[in-house]
């Protein structure tokens, strides 16, 4: 069955704290949890714990909400039809 | 020369210091970041002008603190809407260094250890708008205010002022930094509070 836009939805409707994510820098998979977490910042800044590249942005100042994965290679949300 | 601002008396926004939509922090000074605090010795730090130039220009810690210093007391606009009258600095103005500096260059990216950067025009640096600071009220600029030295900019939000900077990179083309290119404004002016791209 093919995977179209509207499959997105179901994506953010996941809780992604639960997500793993490999990193695009040095490619060590870790859960969203366990990663350096930099709050203070302008917006929220996630960093991997194995070599401090920055793999998550979040924001949501301005009336919008800002998504950055550009430094996540891959990022694994368990289906919850498997949970 | 000294760049010394208005005095200010407690007057806030009355005098029109304060640009919209920004708060009067006081004596508080927040410590934002976005990664960890860089540690880097003396010994190793320089900094450096590089890019579209006739040759790279590079100071030690040693050669940059012999340069020509100036006291500088300005406010401070943070994009998260506190800012900060009258913050007391000392450092060298950009157009120290770049004197001597051939290049053609329209831009500039800060960059700095930990690997953040911004983008400024190069005209927004020069003209004795533009420091690298390496003292805070007398004392030499903590770590977490990005010591040993930081870009000071004053009249753009604060982002702009990147901490621990290690270098300046001037390019014919406008590379949008780490806040830059997450939506934050290209230019960020707090007077007309450019805070997001489109504002």
């Amino acid at each position: 069955m093919a995977t179209t836009l509207d499959d997105l939805r179901g994506l953010f409707a996941l809780d992604l704290t639960d997500a793993v994510l490999t990193c695009g820098g040095c490619g060590a998979s870790t859960e969203l949890r366990a990663h350096d977490l930099y709050p203070d910042a302008p917006a929220l800044v996630v960093r991997c714990p194995s070599c401090t590249a920055v793999v998550l942005r979040f924001g949501t100042g301005g009336g919008r909400v800002r998504l950055d994965l550009s430094g996540t290679r891959l990022l694994t949300v368990t289906a919850p039809s498997a949970g | 020369m000294a760049v010394v601002s208005r005095g200010f008396h407690g007057r806030g926004r009355r005098d029109g210091r304060l640009p919209p939509g920004q708060r009067d922090i006081g004596d508080g000074f927040p410590v934002l970041t976005a990664g960890p605090t860089p540690h880097t010795p003396l010994e190793e730090w320089d900094f450096v002008v590089q890019g579209e130039v006739d040759g790279l220009h590079r100071w030690t810690w040693e050669e940059f603190r012999a340069l020509p210093h100036e006291p500088v007391t300005v406010d401070i606009h943070c994009v998260t809407s506190w800012s900060k009258f009258d913050t007391h600095w000392s450092g060298v103005s950009i157009d120290t260094v770049l004197e001597g500096v051939e290049t053609a260059a329209e831009y500039v990216v800060a960059f700095s250890d930990g690997g953040y950067t911004t983008n400024l025009p190069l005209e927004d640096l020069t003209g004795g708008q533009a420091w690298v600071v390496d003292t805070y009220e007398d004392e030499p600029l903590a770590p977490e205010h990005g010591g040993p030295a930081r870009l000071l900019v004053p009249h753009l939000y604060f982002w702009k002022s990147a901490k621990w900077v290690r270098g300046l990179a001037l390019t014919s083309f406008d590379e949008p930094g780490f806040w830059e290119t997450f939506g934050y404004h290209n230019y960020g002016d707090p007077w007309r509070e450019q805070r997001y791209a489109g504002d």
